[in-house]
């Protein structure tokens, strides 16, 4: 019960919108086609990084985590003078019984623990923006983040081989699966941001863990409502093309017309209709109000300055952004997306200390 | 007497012969031209007017009724405007299939000023007739 509320109350702390509030999805509908992606550090270090799209309102709303690192490596902390050499300490301490003071240190909530900005910095093609405003009000999706995970990647036995006790306590299972159990155990009952883990009494699996027999991953989820909505195509890229490759061929003699703006407008609507292969469906252009007028300005859209005849002749490689330009968007049916987020994998790091 | 009489009656009937061959020999002269001025007055005869003037009442018919639906769904003029040019484009490809862009962009000016209902089947037959002579560039 105890777990249970610590986790509550984990959720609670890293959610990001207190108040909650309905998503628009209609609204974002309309505003996703001019929504540019852009990437956004969250702390100083640029540990981490988030894909947002930022909306007229000022707010963003985060598409993915790009990294979560905690701005530490998990550290050991011994009792043992910094020239020691750990071997003869290990070998003191596993054969011999010589325990020595050692603390496990790893962070677990970056969010917590890294330096984190006040301002938030958007670094979007090496433009730098700082706005004056603090990121938990500026984030509009809201996130919960699970609670920590520790999980060993890396399990060669060496000095654990000698702890009896974890090999009686593990029954016949992998000694590195007892491990993760009482490391994940104690994880869960201490406070959010930093663990710590008294590793006196398991020299051993200290040992392993600073020469680098075993290493482990630090991670947390994180479910969060999708930043932006579903995006559909209803024209296959290859239909787009044969249909561009037509409309082209028939520009030329739109010219010849010599009409106003308007009237060429008129003409090209016309001759998108004689572009049509029957391979398209000509009733799907008509199925969304503004189907017809997207289709017509990604034809018109300019690719490498081409001339009309090679653009009658264009490769469908070549169109890929001009057919992006039809994509819609529609409510997602699963409005949530989890994500696991790595806080750290790397090797230990020991620090001394007398 | 009887003879000479015989010898009259003979060359007058030569006469008169010669003078029907002489106007069969004429009517049938001037007949070829008057046939041959006719169809350059009006070469599109009745049966083709028809039967391209029911091509066009289905296009244009069937290109209202659309545009009654699709009206419902599109509140911009301009968004309508360019659907109403598609659609007809639409509909005029399924019955004409050689019709070119020159030619459709003229005939949906000429639709889209069709205003009267009640004058709609005349206005359409004049409109078959004026594309029939645009095409053969008469």
């Amino acid at each position: 019960m105890k777990n249970l509320n610590k986790a509550i109350k984990w959720i609670m702390l890293l959610n990001f919108n207190s108040i909650a509030f309905a998503t628009d999805w209609n609204h974002l509908i309309d505003l996703a086609p001019n929504l540019k992606k852009e990437v956004l550090s969250l702390d100083k270090n640029c540990l981490i990084k988030a894909e947002v799209v930022k909306l007229p309102n000022g707010k963003y709303r985060i598409i993915e985590f790009k990294s979560f690192l905690a701005s530490k490596k998990p550290t050991i902390v011994i009792s043992a003078k910094a020239d020691s050499d750990l071997n003869d300490l290990c070998r003191s301490s596993v054969l011999l019984k010589n325990q020595f003071k050692a603390q496990l240190i790893i962070q677990t909530n970056p969010l917590k623990t890294n330096p984190i900005l006040n301002t938030l910095v958007s670094n979007n093609n090496d433009i730098i923006n700082e706005k004056e405003i603090s990121i938990i009000n500026q984030i509009e999706n809201s996130i919960e983040f699970g609670s920590p995970q520790i999980s060993f990647d890396k399990k060669q036995v060496g000095w654990i081989q000698y702890d009896y006790d974890a090999i009686s306590k593990s029954k016949g299972r992998l000694i590195t699966d007892y491990y993760e159990e009482i490391l994940n155990s104690e994880l869960q009952k201490s406070d959010d941001g930093v663990f710590y883990y008294d590793l006196t009494n398991r020299n051993a699996l200290a040992c392993d863990l600073m020469q680098g027999r075993l290493t482990f991953t630090v991670s947390r989820s994180a479910e969060y409502e999708l930043g932006l909505p579903a995006r559909k195509t209803w024209l296959d890229l290859d239909q787009y093309t044969s249909v561009y490759q037509n409309f082209w061929k028939l520009q030329p003699l739109i010219l010849d017309l010599k009409l106003s703006s308007k009237q060429t407008e008129i003409a090209d609507a016309l001759s998108l209709g004689l572009s049509i292969n029957s391979n398209v469906e000509s009733d799907e252009i008509l199925k969304t109000p503004n189907r017809l007028q997207k289709l017509l300005s990604s034809l018109k859209s300019d690719i490498k300055n081409l001339s009309p005849k090679q653009k009658a002749e264009v490769y469908s490689r070549d169109l890929i952004g001009n057919w992006m330009l039809n994509d819609e968007y529609t409510k997602p049916a699963i409005t949530t997306i989890k994500q696991n987020l790595i806080i750290g994998n790397e090797s230990i790091f020991v620090k001394y200390e007398n | 007497m009887r003879i000479n009489m015989k010898i009259n009656i003979k060359s007058n009937m030569r006469m008169i012969l010669q003078s029907i061959i002489l106007v069969l020999v004429l009517s049938a002269c001037m007949q070829p031209q008057k046939k041959t001025n006719a169809p350059q007055d009006n070469p599109i005869s009745d049966n083709e007017l028809t039967f391209y003037t029911e091509i066009f009442t289905n296009i244009y018919r069937s290109w209202k009724l659309d545009l009654i639906v699709l009206s419902r769904q599109v509140s911009d003029s301009q968004e309508m405007e360019l659907i109403k040019a598609f659609d007809l484009s639409l509909r005029t490809k399924e019955q004409l299939s050689t019709i070119n862009i020159e030619m459709l962009f003229w005939l949906f000016e000429k639709f889209s000023a069709i205003q009267n209902s009640s004058q709609e089947e005349y206005e359409i037959r004049i409109i078959t007739q004026e594309y029939l002579k645009k095409e053969r560039n008469l």
